[in-house]
Protein backbone atom coordinates (compact mmCIF):
# COMPACT_ATOMS: atom_id res chain seq x y z
CA UNK A 1 0.00 0.00 0.00
CA UNK A 2 1.56 3.33 -1.10
CA UNK A 3 2.13 6.06 1.91
CA UNK A 4 0.68 9.03 0.91
CA UNK A 5 -1.49 10.38 4.07
CA UNK A 6 0.02 13.48 5.74
CA UNK A 7 0.43 12.03 9.07
CA UNK A 8 2.04 9.19 7.76
CA UNK A 9 4.46 11.85 5.65
CA UNK A 10 5.46 13.53 8.97
CA UNK A 11 6.13 10.31 10.74
CA UNK A 12 8.37 9.37 7.51
CA UNK A 13 10.04 13.07 8.49
CA UNK A 14 10.42 12.93 12.21
CA UNK A 15 13.61 11.00 13.09
CA UNK A 16 15.01 9.63 9.97
CA UNK A 17 18.31 11.39 8.60
CA UNK A 18 17.29 10.00 4.77
CA UNK A 19 14.45 12.26 4.11
CA UNK A 20 14.77 15.24 6.91
CA UNK A 21 16.75 17.71 4.91
CA UNK A 22 14.77 17.11 1.65
CA UNK A 23 12.46 19.45 -0.02
CA UNK A 24 8.69 18.74 0.54
CA UNK A 25 8.26 17.92 -2.80
CA UNK A 26 10.84 15.70 -3.13
CA UNK A 27 9.31 13.64 0.67
CA UNK A 28 6.07 13.61 -0.76
CA UNK A 29 7.51 11.95 -4.10
CA UNK A 30 9.04 9.07 -1.80
CA UNK A 31 5.96 8.65 0.73
CA UNK A 32 3.81 8.22 -2.70
CA UNK A 33 6.39 5.48 -3.64
CA UNK A 34 6.91 3.47 -0.41
CA UNK A 35 5.16 1.11 1.10
CA UNK A 36 5.13 -0.31 4.96
CA UNK A 37 6.49 -3.18 5.30
CA UNK A 38 6.31 -5.13 9.13
CA UNK A 39 8.55 -8.11 10.05
CA UNK A 40 8.47 -10.52 12.96
CA UNK A 41 11.38 -10.69 15.21
CA UNK A 42 13.67 -13.23 13.53
CA UNK A 43 12.50 -12.46 9.80
CA UNK A 44 15.11 -11.56 7.47
CA UNK A 45 14.73 -8.03 6.25
CA UNK A 46 17.16 -9.18 3.37
CA UNK A 47 18.33 -12.78 3.08
CA UNK A 48 22.21 -13.63 2.70
CA UNK A 49 23.15 -14.23 -1.18
CA UNK A 50 19.93 -12.86 -2.52
CA UNK A 51 20.16 -9.11 -4.25
CA UNK A 52 18.22 -6.63 -2.89
CA UNK A 53 16.29 -4.14 -5.04
CA UNK A 54 14.58 -2.30 -2.07
CA UNK A 55 15.70 0.00 0.08
CA UNK A 56 13.91 -0.30 3.70
CA UNK A 57 14.03 3.07 5.79
CA UNK A 58 13.43 1.56 9.33
CA UNK A 59 10.82 3.45 11.46
CA UNK A 60 10.26 0.98 14.36
CA UNK A 61 12.07 -1.73 15.85
CA UNK A 62 15.90 -3.10 16.05
CA UNK A 63 17.32 -5.05 13.30
CA UNK A 64 21.33 -6.61 12.94
CA UNK A 65 24.03 -6.48 9.99
CA UNK A 66 24.78 -10.49 10.67
CA UNK A 67 27.71 -12.24 8.86
CA UNK A 68 29.23 -15.51 9.57
CA UNK A 69 33.04 -16.55 8.71
CA UNK A 70 33.74 -19.59 6.88
CA UNK A 71 34.39 -21.92 10.57
CA UNK A 72 30.58 -20.80 11.45
CA UNK A 73 31.19 -17.54 14.03
CA UNK A 74 28.10 -15.56 13.34
CA UNK A 75 28.90 -11.36 14.65
CA UNK A 76 27.04 -8.54 14.48
CA UNK A 77 28.61 -5.84 12.48
CA UNK A 78 25.93 -3.36 12.65
CA UNK A 79 22.79 -2.54 14.24
CA UNK A 80 20.18 -0.51 12.66
CA UNK A 81 17.63 1.29 14.84
CA UNK A 82 14.52 3.50 13.90
CA UNK A 83 15.92 6.08 11.35
CA UNK A 84 18.37 3.83 9.83
CA UNK A 85 18.49 2.82 6.21
CA UNK A 86 18.79 -0.72 5.31
CA UNK A 87 20.11 -1.83 2.00
CA UNK A 88 22.29 1.20 1.35
CA UNK A 89 23.72 -1.33 -1.99
CA UNK A 90 20.42 -1.15 -3.37
CA UNK A 91 21.56 0.74 -6.99
CA UNK A 92 24.14 -2.08 -7.41
CA UNK A 93 21.64 -4.55 -9.69
CA UNK A 94 22.46 -8.10 -9.09
CA UNK A 95 24.72 -7.88 -6.60
CA UNK A 96 24.42 -10.72 -3.84
CA UNK A 97 25.31 -9.74 -0.30
CA UNK A 98 27.25 -12.07 1.74
CA UNK A 99 25.57 -11.12 5.47
CA UNK A 100 22.21 -10.92 6.49
CA UNK A 101 19.78 -8.45 8.08
CA UNK A 102 17.35 -9.54 10.58
CA UNK A 103 14.62 -8.16 12.88
CA UNK A 104 15.74 -8.45 16.82
CA UNK A 105 12.04 -7.22 17.85
CA UNK A 106 9.38 -6.79 15.67
CA UNK A 107 10.15 -4.31 13.09
CA UNK A 108 8.41 -1.85 10.67
CA UNK A 109 9.93 0.00 7.84
CA UNK A 110 9.24 2.29 4.94
CA UNK A 111 10.27 -0.01 1.33
CA UNK A 112 11.28 2.20 -2.03
CA UNK A 113 12.11 -0.05 -4.56
CA UNK A 114 15.56 0.35 -6.75
CA UNK A 115 13.19 1.74 -9.98
CA UNK A 116 11.33 4.05 -7.92
CA UNK A 117 14.11 5.76 -6.32
CA UNK A 118 15.58 6.30 -9.80
CA UNK A 119 12.66 7.73 -11.42
CA UNK A 120 12.13 10.02 -8.54
CA UNK A 121 15.64 10.84 -8.92
CA UNK A 122 15.28 12.14 -12.02
CA UNK A 123 13.53 14.71 -11.35
CA UNK A 124 14.47 15.08 -7.58
CA UNK A 125 18.00 15.06 -7.66
CA UNK A 126 18.10 15.46 -3.65
CA UNK A 127 16.80 12.01 -3.52
CA UNK A 128 19.72 10.52 -4.66
CA UNK A 129 22.02 13.00 -2.98
CA UNK A 130 20.04 12.27 0.46
CA UNK A 131 20.95 8.41 -0.37
CA UNK A 132 24.52 9.22 -1.44
CA UNK A 133 25.24 10.80 2.14
CA UNK A 134 23.28 8.15 3.72
CA UNK A 135 26.24 5.53 1.93
CA UNK A 136 28.80 7.92 3.12
CA UNK A 137 27.75 7.82 6.32
CA UNK A 138 27.58 4.50 6.84
CA UNK A 139 30.90 4.10 5.38
CA UNK A 140 32.64 6.34 7.78
CA UNK A 141 30.82 4.17 10.79
CA UNK A 142 32.27 1.30 9.27
CA UNK A 143 35.97 2.48 8.49
CA UNK A 144 35.63 3.43 11.88
CA UNK A 145 34.52 -0.12 13.18
CA UNK A 146 37.03 -1.97 11.48
CA UNK A 147 39.85 0.72 13.43
CA UNK A 148 38.27 -0.42 16.78
CA UNK A 149 38.14 -3.91 15.24
CA UNK A 150 41.87 -4.37 14.59
CA UNK A 151 43.29 -1.73 17.03
CA UNK A 152 41.31 -1.74 20.41
CA UNK A 153 41.27 -4.42 23.19
CA UNK A 154 37.79 -6.09 24.54
CA UNK A 155 36.61 -2.93 27.13
CA UNK A 156 37.83 0.21 24.98
CA UNK A 157 35.65 -1.90 21.85
CA UNK A 158 32.57 -2.38 24.46
CA UNK A 159 33.24 1.38 26.39
CA UNK A 160 32.72 2.72 22.91
CA UNK A 161 29.47 0.68 21.98
CA UNK A 162 27.63 1.93 25.03
CA UNK A 163 28.35 5.20 24.29
CA UNK A 164 27.18 4.96 21.23
CA UNK A 165 23.61 3.79 22.62
CA UNK A 166 23.65 5.70 26.15
CA UNK A 167 21.11 8.10 26.46
CA UNK A 168 22.88 11.66 25.42
CA UNK A 169 25.84 9.84 24.39
CA UNK A 170 27.99 13.11 23.65
CA UNK A 171 27.59 14.74 27.17
CA UNK A 172 30.30 12.78 28.84
CA UNK A 173 28.53 13.23 32.41
CA UNK A 174 28.40 11.04 35.66
CA UNK A 175 25.40 11.03 36.14
CA UNK A 176 24.10 7.14 35.51
CA UNK A 177 21.71 7.01 32.27
CA UNK A 178 19.69 4.27 30.41
CA UNK A 179 20.73 3.02 27.01
CA UNK A 180 18.66 4.06 24.46
CA UNK A 181 17.47 0.42 23.22
CA UNK A 182 18.29 -3.06 25.39
CA UNK A 183 21.59 -4.53 24.41
CA UNK A 184 21.59 -8.32 25.99
CA UNK A 185 25.00 -9.42 27.02
CA UNK A 186 24.97 -11.98 23.56
CA UNK A 187 24.32 -9.17 21.30
CA UNK A 188 27.26 -6.78 22.89
CA UNK A 189 29.25 -9.83 22.63
CA UNK A 190 28.58 -10.12 18.88
CA UNK A 191 28.92 -7.13 18.10
CA UNK A 192 32.19 -6.50 20.26
CA UNK A 193 33.82 -9.32 18.82
CA UNK A 194 34.31 -11.40 22.32
CA UNK A 195 32.46 -14.19 23.82
CA UNK A 196 29.82 -13.73 25.67
CA UNK A 197 31.07 -14.84 29.38
CA UNK A 198 34.75 -12.36 28.72
CA UNK A 199 31.81 -9.29 27.95
CA UNK A 200 30.12 -9.94 30.98
CA UNK A 201 33.64 -9.89 33.09
CA UNK A 202 34.52 -7.22 30.98
CA UNK A 203 31.17 -5.28 31.97
CA UNK A 204 32.41 -6.57 35.49
CA UNK A 205 35.30 -4.48 35.73
CA UNK A 206 33.25 -1.68 34.14
CA UNK A 207 31.28 -1.38 37.01
CA UNK A 208 33.96 -1.72 39.44
CA UNK A 209 35.38 1.55 37.88
CA UNK A 210 32.36 3.51 37.89
CA UNK A 211 31.28 3.11 34.34
CA UNK A 212 28.41 1.16 34.42
CA UNK A 213 25.44 -0.14 37.10
CA UNK A 214 24.50 -4.08 35.96
CA UNK A 215 21.46 -4.46 38.02
CA UNK A 216 19.03 -1.08 38.33
CA UNK A 217 14.91 -1.03 37.43
CA UNK A 218 15.83 0.59 34.31
CA UNK A 219 18.22 -2.10 33.11
CA UNK A 220 21.51 -1.61 32.30
CA UNK A 221 22.82 2.09 33.13
CA UNK A 222 26.05 4.01 32.08
CA UNK A 223 28.30 6.92 33.00
CA UNK A 224 29.70 8.29 29.73
CA UNK A 225 31.74 10.38 31.30
CA UNK A 226 33.95 7.32 32.72
CA UNK A 227 33.27 5.07 29.80
CA UNK A 228 34.65 8.10 28.00
CA UNK A 229 37.71 7.69 30.43
CA UNK A 230 38.36 3.77 29.49
CA UNK A 231 38.03 4.48 25.63
CA UNK A 232 40.78 7.21 26.46
CA UNK A 233 42.90 4.77 27.82
CA UNK A 234 42.49 6.86 31.03
CA UNK A 235 41.27 3.69 33.67
CA UNK A 236 43.32 0.54 33.49
CA UNK A 237 40.93 -2.68 33.76
CA UNK A 238 41.93 -5.35 35.33
CA UNK A 239 40.56 -7.98 31.97
CA UNK A 240 42.58 -5.70 29.53
CA UNK A 241 41.49 -8.40 26.58
CA UNK A 242 45.25 -9.72 26.68
CA UNK A 243 46.50 -12.45 28.42
CA UNK A 244 43.37 -13.29 30.03
CA UNK A 245 41.15 -13.24 26.98
CA UNK A 246 39.65 -16.55 25.56
CA UNK A 247 40.44 -17.64 21.92
CA UNK A 248 37.51 -15.49 20.81
CA UNK A 249 39.11 -12.27 22.36
CA UNK A 250 42.97 -12.90 20.87
CA UNK A 251 41.28 -13.28 17.31
CA UNK A 252 39.84 -9.92 17.54
CA UNK A 253 43.10 -8.10 19.09
CA UNK A 254 45.45 -7.75 16.55
CA UNK A 255 48.91 -10.25 16.72
CA UNK B 1 41.97 23.57 -16.09
CA UNK B 2 39.20 20.86 -17.64
CA UNK B 3 39.77 17.21 -18.07
CA UNK B 4 38.56 15.55 -21.81
CA UNK B 5 35.87 13.49 -21.62
CA UNK B 6 38.07 10.51 -22.51
CA UNK B 7 39.99 10.28 -19.66
CA UNK B 8 37.26 9.27 -17.62
CA UNK B 9 36.70 6.61 -20.11
CA UNK B 10 39.83 4.99 -18.66
CA UNK B 11 36.85 3.66 -15.70
CA UNK B 12 33.94 1.22 -16.48
CA UNK B 13 32.07 3.07 -14.30
CA UNK B 14 32.22 6.44 -15.90
CA UNK B 15 32.88 5.41 -19.42
CA UNK B 16 28.65 3.90 -18.98
CA UNK B 17 27.44 7.20 -18.26
CA UNK B 18 25.18 9.13 -20.18
CA UNK B 19 27.83 11.66 -22.79
CA UNK B 20 26.20 14.75 -21.04
CA UNK B 21 27.04 13.57 -17.59
CA UNK B 22 30.48 13.11 -18.22
CA UNK B 23 30.93 16.00 -20.22
CA UNK B 24 29.64 18.62 -17.30
CA UNK B 25 31.55 16.04 -14.70
CA UNK B 26 35.10 17.00 -17.07
CA UNK B 27 34.22 20.35 -17.30
CA UNK B 28 34.71 20.45 -13.77
CA UNK B 29 37.33 18.38 -13.08
CA UNK B 30 41.22 19.05 -13.35
CA UNK B 31 43.89 16.06 -13.46
CA UNK B 32 46.27 16.11 -9.97
CA UNK B 33 49.43 14.09 -9.24
CA UNK B 34 50.51 12.88 -6.37
CA UNK B 35 54.32 11.65 -5.05
CA UNK B 36 54.40 8.45 -2.94
CA UNK B 37 54.19 9.35 0.88
CA UNK B 38 51.93 12.44 0.36
CA UNK B 39 48.90 13.16 1.99
CA UNK B 40 45.83 13.30 -0.08
CA UNK B 41 43.54 13.95 2.47
CA UNK B 42 45.35 15.01 5.85
CA UNK B 43 44.33 13.74 8.77
CA UNK B 44 41.75 15.68 10.98
CA UNK B 45 40.44 17.72 7.72
CA UNK B 46 37.50 17.02 6.26
CA UNK B 47 38.00 17.03 2.80
CA UNK B 48 36.62 19.84 0.18
CA UNK B 49 37.26 17.75 -3.11
CA UNK B 50 36.05 14.07 -4.35
CA UNK B 51 39.85 12.42 -5.64
CA UNK B 52 38.92 10.02 -8.85
CA UNK B 53 42.33 7.51 -9.14
CA UNK B 54 43.32 6.95 -12.37
CA UNK B 55 46.61 5.70 -11.57
CA UNK B 56 49.03 4.62 -8.46
CA UNK B 57 47.45 2.85 -4.98
CA UNK B 58 46.44 5.21 -2.11
CA UNK B 59 46.15 4.06 1.19
CA UNK B 60 43.53 4.88 4.15
CA UNK B 61 45.40 5.26 7.66
CA UNK B 62 43.73 5.20 10.65
CA UNK B 63 45.05 6.51 13.97
CA UNK B 64 42.59 4.64 16.88
CA UNK B 65 42.86 6.30 20.36
CA UNK B 66 45.80 4.33 21.81
CA UNK B 67 48.10 5.78 19.11
CA UNK B 68 47.82 2.72 16.88
CA UNK B 69 48.13 3.18 13.17
CA UNK B 70 46.22 0.59 10.82
CA UNK B 71 46.07 0.65 7.04
CA UNK B 72 41.83 0.40 6.59
CA UNK B 73 41.17 0.16 2.82
CA UNK B 74 43.57 0.33 -0.45
CA UNK B 75 42.42 2.38 -2.92
CA UNK B 76 43.08 1.34 -6.32
CA UNK B 77 42.39 3.24 -10.02
CA UNK B 78 39.09 3.65 -10.51
CA UNK B 79 37.85 4.05 -7.16
CA UNK B 80 36.55 7.02 -5.73
CA UNK B 81 38.16 8.96 -2.45
CA UNK B 82 36.63 11.87 -0.55
CA UNK B 83 33.29 10.10 0.68
CA UNK B 84 33.16 12.59 3.48
CA UNK B 85 32.37 15.89 1.53
CA UNK B 86 29.23 14.63 1.55
CA UNK B 87 28.18 14.25 5.13
CA UNK B 88 26.89 17.81 6.11
CA UNK B 89 28.41 17.78 9.39
CA UNK B 90 31.99 16.34 8.33
CA UNK B 91 33.26 16.62 11.93
CA UNK B 92 37.31 15.45 12.36
CA UNK B 93 38.56 12.21 11.49
CA UNK B 94 41.42 10.38 12.66
CA UNK B 95 41.80 9.20 8.96
CA UNK B 96 44.58 10.55 6.19
CA UNK B 97 44.76 9.17 2.53
CA UNK B 98 48.57 8.31 1.57
CA UNK B 99 49.94 7.96 -2.08
CA UNK B 100 51.68 4.54 -1.68
CA UNK B 101 52.96 5.44 -4.91
CA UNK B 102 52.80 8.03 -7.56
CA UNK B 103 49.17 8.90 -8.54
CA UNK B 104 47.67 10.15 -10.77
CA UNK B 105 44.28 11.44 -10.26
CA UNK B 106 41.05 13.45 -11.42
CA UNK B 107 39.96 15.86 -8.39
CA UNK B 108 36.43 17.80 -8.47
CA UNK B 109 35.20 20.39 -5.85
CA UNK B 110 32.59 19.70 -3.53
CA UNK B 111 30.68 22.73 -4.97
CA UNK B 112 31.38 21.66 -8.34
CA UNK B 113 30.15 17.87 -7.71
CA UNK B 114 26.59 18.99 -6.29
CA UNK B 115 26.16 21.69 -9.48
CA UNK B 116 26.66 18.93 -11.65
CA UNK B 117 24.80 16.27 -9.41
CA UNK B 118 21.52 18.58 -9.75
CA UNK B 119 21.49 18.55 -13.71
CA UNK B 120 22.65 15.04 -13.68
CA UNK B 121 22.21 13.11 -10.89
CA UNK B 122 23.60 9.83 -12.79
CA UNK B 123 26.91 11.13 -11.64
CA UNK B 124 25.97 10.42 -8.05
CA UNK B 125 24.59 6.89 -8.53
CA UNK B 126 27.69 6.02 -10.37
CA UNK B 127 29.43 7.22 -6.97
CA UNK B 128 27.05 5.56 -4.68
CA UNK B 129 27.51 2.25 -6.14
CA UNK B 130 31.25 3.16 -5.66
CA UNK B 131 30.75 3.86 -2.46
CA UNK B 132 28.64 0.85 -1.83
CA UNK B 133 30.93 -1.87 -2.95
CA UNK B 134 33.64 0.06 -0.69
CA UNK B 135 30.93 -0.62 2.40
CA UNK B 136 30.71 -4.17 1.48
CA UNK B 137 34.49 -4.76 1.09
CA UNK B 138 34.70 -3.18 4.34
CA UNK B 139 31.92 -5.40 6.07
CA UNK B 140 34.03 -7.97 4.87
CA UNK B 141 36.86 -7.26 6.89
CA UNK B 142 35.26 -6.09 9.79
CA UNK B 143 33.85 -9.85 9.88
CA UNK B 144 37.39 -11.20 9.22
CA UNK B 145 39.11 -8.83 11.67
CA UNK B 146 36.45 -10.16 14.57
CA UNK B 147 36.06 -13.74 13.70
CA UNK B 148 38.67 -14.80 11.53
CA UNK B 149 42.58 -15.69 12.71
CA UNK B 150 45.28 -14.55 10.91
CA UNK B 151 46.32 -16.72 8.43
CA UNK B 152 42.73 -16.56 6.94
CA UNK B 153 43.13 -12.34 7.14
CA UNK B 154 45.83 -12.37 4.61
CA UNK B 155 44.54 -15.00 2.60
CA UNK B 156 41.89 -13.18 1.74
CA UNK B 157 43.81 -9.93 1.53
CA UNK B 158 46.21 -11.89 -1.13
CA UNK B 159 43.12 -13.09 -2.70
CA UNK B 160 41.51 -9.52 -2.89
CA UNK B 161 44.77 -8.82 -4.81
CA UNK B 162 45.62 -11.65 -6.57
CA UNK B 163 46.55 -10.68 -10.33
CA UNK B 164 43.05 -11.94 -11.52
CA UNK B 165 44.23 -11.49 -15.68
CA UNK B 166 46.43 -13.76 -15.91
CA UNK B 167 46.65 -17.65 -17.39
CA UNK B 168 44.00 -18.91 -15.23
CA UNK B 169 45.98 -22.49 -15.96
CA UNK B 170 48.75 -20.66 -13.89
CA UNK B 171 49.11 -22.21 -10.90
CA UNK B 172 51.05 -19.06 -9.35
CA UNK B 173 49.86 -15.76 -10.26
CA UNK B 174 51.27 -12.25 -9.27
CA UNK B 175 49.85 -9.99 -6.93
CA UNK B 176 47.89 -7.01 -9.18
CA UNK B 177 49.88 -4.22 -7.23
CA UNK B 178 52.54 -4.75 -4.94
CA UNK B 179 52.22 -4.71 -0.85
CA UNK B 180 54.89 -5.31 1.30
CA UNK B 181 54.54 -7.06 4.55
CA UNK B 182 54.27 -3.88 6.55
CA UNK B 183 51.34 -3.01 4.50
CA UNK B 184 49.79 -6.40 4.83
CA UNK B 185 50.05 -6.49 8.12
CA UNK B 186 48.55 -2.80 8.83
CA UNK B 187 46.13 -3.99 6.92
CA UNK B 188 44.99 -6.98 8.37
CA UNK B 189 45.88 -6.43 11.89
CA UNK B 190 48.68 -7.94 13.27
CA UNK B 191 52.25 -7.15 13.84
CA UNK B 192 54.66 -6.94 11.22
CA UNK B 193 56.36 -10.01 12.23
CA UNK B 194 53.68 -12.18 12.86
CA UNK B 195 52.57 -11.44 9.15
CA UNK B 196 56.38 -12.71 7.48
CA UNK B 197 55.82 -15.47 9.54
CA UNK B 198 52.09 -16.32 8.12
CA UNK B 199 53.63 -15.78 4.96
CA UNK B 200 56.23 -18.40 5.21
CA UNK B 201 53.45 -20.72 6.74
CA UNK B 202 51.39 -20.38 3.29
CA UNK B 203 54.39 -21.03 1.42
CA UNK B 204 55.14 -24.37 3.04
CA UNK B 205 51.39 -24.94 2.50
CA UNK B 206 51.73 -24.29 -1.22
CA UNK B 207 49.32 -21.41 -1.12
CA UNK B 208 51.75 -18.54 -2.34
CA UNK B 209 55.45 -18.23 -3.32
CA UNK B 210 57.45 -15.86 -1.26
CA UNK B 211 60.54 -14.84 -3.98
CA UNK B 212 60.21 -14.56 -7.92
CA UNK B 213 60.95 -12.17 -10.43
CA UNK B 214 57.61 -11.47 -10.52
CA UNK B 215 57.38 -10.41 -6.60
CA UNK B 216 55.10 -12.69 -4.27
CA UNK B 217 52.88 -14.94 -6.27
CA UNK B 218 49.59 -16.68 -4.98
CA UNK B 219 47.93 -19.79 -5.80
CA UNK B 220 44.22 -18.67 -5.56
CA UNK B 221 42.74 -22.12 -5.64
CA UNK B 222 44.91 -22.90 -3.11
CA UNK B 223 44.28 -19.46 -0.53
CA UNK B 224 40.47 -19.71 -1.77
CA UNK B 225 40.78 -23.15 0.23
CA UNK B 226 42.47 -22.27 3.35
CA UNK B 227 39.39 -18.73 3.48
CA UNK B 228 37.01 -21.66 3.11
CA UNK B 229 37.65 -23.84 5.49
CA UNK B 230 38.30 -20.58 8.26
CA UNK B 231 41.34 -22.43 9.55
CA UNK B 232 45.32 -23.62 8.45
CA UNK B 233 45.34 -25.80 11.47
CA UNK B 234 47.31 -28.81 9.79
CA UNK B 235 44.44 -31.23 10.61
CA UNK B 236 41.99 -29.90 8.74
CA UNK B 237 44.39 -29.95 5.64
Amino acid sequence: MAVTSDVVISDILSGCRLFDTLPLPARRALAEASRRVEFRRGERLISMGQPTDRLLVITEGLAKLVGVSPDGIERILYLYRPGDVAGPTVLLINFEHDYEIVAMSPVRALAVSRRELLRIGRTQPSVILALAREVSRLLAAMTDRVLQATSNEVPVRLSRLLLEFAVRPREFGAELVPLSFPLTHEVMAQIVGASRPHTSTVLRDLESVGAVQRRSGRGLLVRTGRLKDVVEGNVALRNGGGAGASTAERIAVPA
Amino acid sequence: MTVAPELLDRCPALRDLPRESKSALAGVAREVHFEAGERLVSLLQPPSRLLILLEGLAKLVGVSESGVERILYVYRPCEIMGSRILLEESAEAPYEVIAMERIHAISIGKLDLMTVARDHPEVLVTIIQDFSLRLNNLTSRMLAAMAAEVPVRLSKLLLDFAETNSDPSNHLVPLSYPLTHESMAQIIGASRPHTSTVLRDLEEMGAVRRKSDRGLLVSPARLMQIVSEGTTHPGRE
